[in-house]
């Protein structure tokens, strides 16, 4: 096991390079790359120089970023919640994002739908806090929240749906499955800066982070405010999500499967977990990403291809790591 | 007596009316009588205008109020006429109060069609994928509503628009390059949709003609590939022509390098507009050979025509 867990952190570099090649061109990647100096100088390039470094490339590494930030926000989740079912996507993100991309779309065509995607999933992680906090601001308020406010924006995300043009209803539902087909370098910047701003903290913390999942009156004799940690945690955990789920749409399964695959190879302790997770979860999205692009001629919503593969390799893998939760 | 009898024949050979149409969903529908006197469109609305049938609706699509023909057509009978809602949600109890001999609907939802026939109410399901399926919905609907004459008109000046079209760009020396966008800047129109029959019609290359879905995804690096010469983009699609100039990753298409990006106008593609759409397309695809002038005669004159509207 440990040979493999070294093997997991130059994993994304390997797979970055395999997964270089697919696409739905044809391109001699050695032969490009002698393009690569005139490319980052701004001087002109061949049609092929130009889709690997400005479409191949900013897609793989929005990809290998998006899956970091969503499986090291699952592994976090799951940490403080105690809970192997939960999701970055409990509380509320992915619903208000949804919400936001809806309102965009139906409603506000004028403002892009990333940022209010973005908006309104911070607003509802915000609104789940402060509704958990009124109800006393426990573990179970927080969860309950989380489950009540994204059914109340799913409501509404289902009424504009039901309004609008029906024309429009795909480009709402093509974005709710989760895609890169739009990837720039610009969207890789705000993933990455998504990354550092809300996991590099976390990793910091990573002790904290397993203190809390011990029970929260143990947690309080160590001196350290169960409630207010929690609270730290989240917002860093919605900002990063949201900001990943704003550019990528909604992506299931890599968030609530790579702590898994993580936790069975690394153990549960958070200072390996988060490295190992966002190695995992990179390399998980990417292939993923990889098959939606170029196993057809069409650019299939890389959702879909995380839940096919996700669902039964998840139920096999719930049997096999059952001792490492327990 | 024989020559009686054969004289009876003949006339109800020659003048009993079809009164069986086969829809979109392969059902058989039968009609007892026809013309009928109750319409509703849910799909089709400016065949409304077109076919002068206000009299006989009595329902529609909720998004038909803000239909610029039919605004400008016959506004108090568009705006006293009641809604029935979306596509996907129709108003059963509405319908049922209407009761109408007749609904023309889109064949989206096949469990909404059979509801509605379920209430003893025809229901026609339309799914056009060419300008011939057009024509032949338009025919369809004239003999159903008793306007076939007009309905013939129709295609007929559809059908010049056409062909004044084909005449112009049969000897084109080199076929342009032309792809629609729809929703999203990667969702592209194929073959079986009536844009990718109007594309053929003008003599221009789909170069995604050959993918199996009418308006399939395909990626970024597909679009720099297949290099098209003329963008055009859906109306409502909520992006701009400038979005995709302005797009340095797209920066390497001709389309893009020539500015030649263009966000098309609000007329109907499944009806009879999409004549002048294609018309309208032809010019931007084939300028050389095109007047401008011309063509906003010849738009003009088919919306009075057709429409009998000043647009």
């Amino acid at each position: 096991m440990k040979s493999i867990s070294k093997f997991i952190y130059i994993l994304p570099i390997v797979v970055l390079f395999f997964c270089i090649n697919f696409g739905s061109s044809s391109i001699d990647i050695v032969k490009i790359f002698s393009e690569l100096k005139p490319y980052l100088m701004g001087e002109e390039v061949s049609t092929e120089a130009f889709i690997i470094f400005n479409i191949r490339f900013p897609r793989i590494i929005l990809a290998l970023l998006v899956g970091a930030i969503l499986s090291g926000s699952g592994a976090v989740m799951q940490g403080i919640f105690k809970n192997p079912l939960v999701d970055p996507f409990l509380l509320g993100v992915s619903s208000g994002a949804a919400f936001g991309c809806a309102l965009s779309i139906g409603l506000l065509p004028n403002i892009p739908t990333q940022i209010l995607a973005f908006g309104v999933s911070v607003g509802c992680a915000f609104l789940v806090l402060f509704i958990a906090n009124i109800s006393g601001g426990g573990k179970m308020a927080l969860i309950l929240s989380g489950v009540v406010l994204s059914a109340f924006l799913s409501a509404f995300t289902g009424l504009i749906k039901f309004f609008i043009d029906p024309r429009y209803v795909k480009a709402i539902t093509m974005w709710l499955l989760g895609s890169f087909s739009l990837a720039d370098w610009h969207s890789v910047f705000i993933a990455f800066l998504a990354l550092l701003g809300g996991l590099l903290p976390l990793y910091f913390i990573s002790w904290r982070i397993d203190i809390l999942s011990l029970d929260d009156t143990e947690v309080q004799t160590l001196g350290i405010s169960v409630k207010y940690m929690r609270i730290f945690i989240i917002i860093l955990l919605s900002f990063s999500c949201a900001l990943a789920v704003s550019i990528s749409g909604i992506i299931g399964w890599i968030g609530l499967l790579t702590p898994h695959i993580a936790r069975f190879i690394v153990g549960p302790s958070m200072k390996n977990l988060i490295p190992a997770s966002l190695c995992i979860g990179s390399v998980l999205l990417l292939i993923a990403d990889t098959i939606a692009r170029s196993t057809t001629v069409y650019d299939l919503p890389v959702g879909i291809i995380t839940a096919i593969i996700g669902a039964p390799f998840f139920v096999v893998l719930l049997k096999k790591s059952r001792e490492s939760w327990s | 007596m024989k020559c009686v009898i054969l004289f009876f024949a003949t006339f109800i050979a020659i003048f009993a009316r079809p009164i069986e149409f086969t829809d979109a969903l392969g059902r058989v529908i039968n009609f007892d009588k026809l013309p009928v006197d109750k319409v509703v469109y849910t799909t089709y609305i400016e065949n409304i205008a077109a076919l002068k049938v206000w009299d006989k609706l009595v329902g529609l699509n909720h998004f038909a109020y803000n239909n610029s023909i039919l605004k400008a057509s016959n506004l108090e009978k568009l705006n006293q006429t009641p809604s029935l809602g979306t596509h996907s949600n129709i108003n059963m109890e509405t319908m049922l109060k209407i009761k109408p001999d007749v609904v023309f609907m889109w064949a989206y939802r096949k469990d909404i069609s059979e509801f509605i026939h379920k209430q003893d109410i025809k229901v026609i399901t339309f799914k056009p994928v060419s300008v011939n399926d057009i024509y032949n919905d338009i025919r369809v609907q004239g003999e159903i509503l008793g306007v076939s004459q007009r309905a013939e008109f129709v295609i007929s000046k559809m059908n010049k628009i056409f062909s004044y079209i084909e005449n112009k760009t049969k000897n084109v020396k080199q076929k342009k390059k032309a792809i629609w966008l729809w929703s999203t800047p990667t969702s592209i129109t194929s073959k079986d949709s009536v844009i990718g029959d109007i594309l053929e019609k003008i003599n221009a290359i789909n170069p995604f003609v050959n993918l199996n879905y009418a308006y399939p995804l395909v990626d970024l690096e597909s679009m720099i590939r297949a290099n098209p010469d003329v963008i055009f983009i859906w109306d409502a699609a909520k992006y701009h022509a400038t979005d995709i100039l302005n797009n340095n990753q797209l920066k390497y298409i001709k389309a893009v390098k020539n500015k030649k990006v263009i966000k098309a106008p609000d007329w109907n593609s499944w009806g009879p507009r999409c004549a002048t759409l294609a018309l309208w397309m032809a010019f931007y695809i084939y300028p050389e050979i095109f007047d401008k002038q011309e063509i906003e005669k010849i738009i003009k004159e088919f919306n009075k025509d057709i429409f009998g509207v000043d647009i």
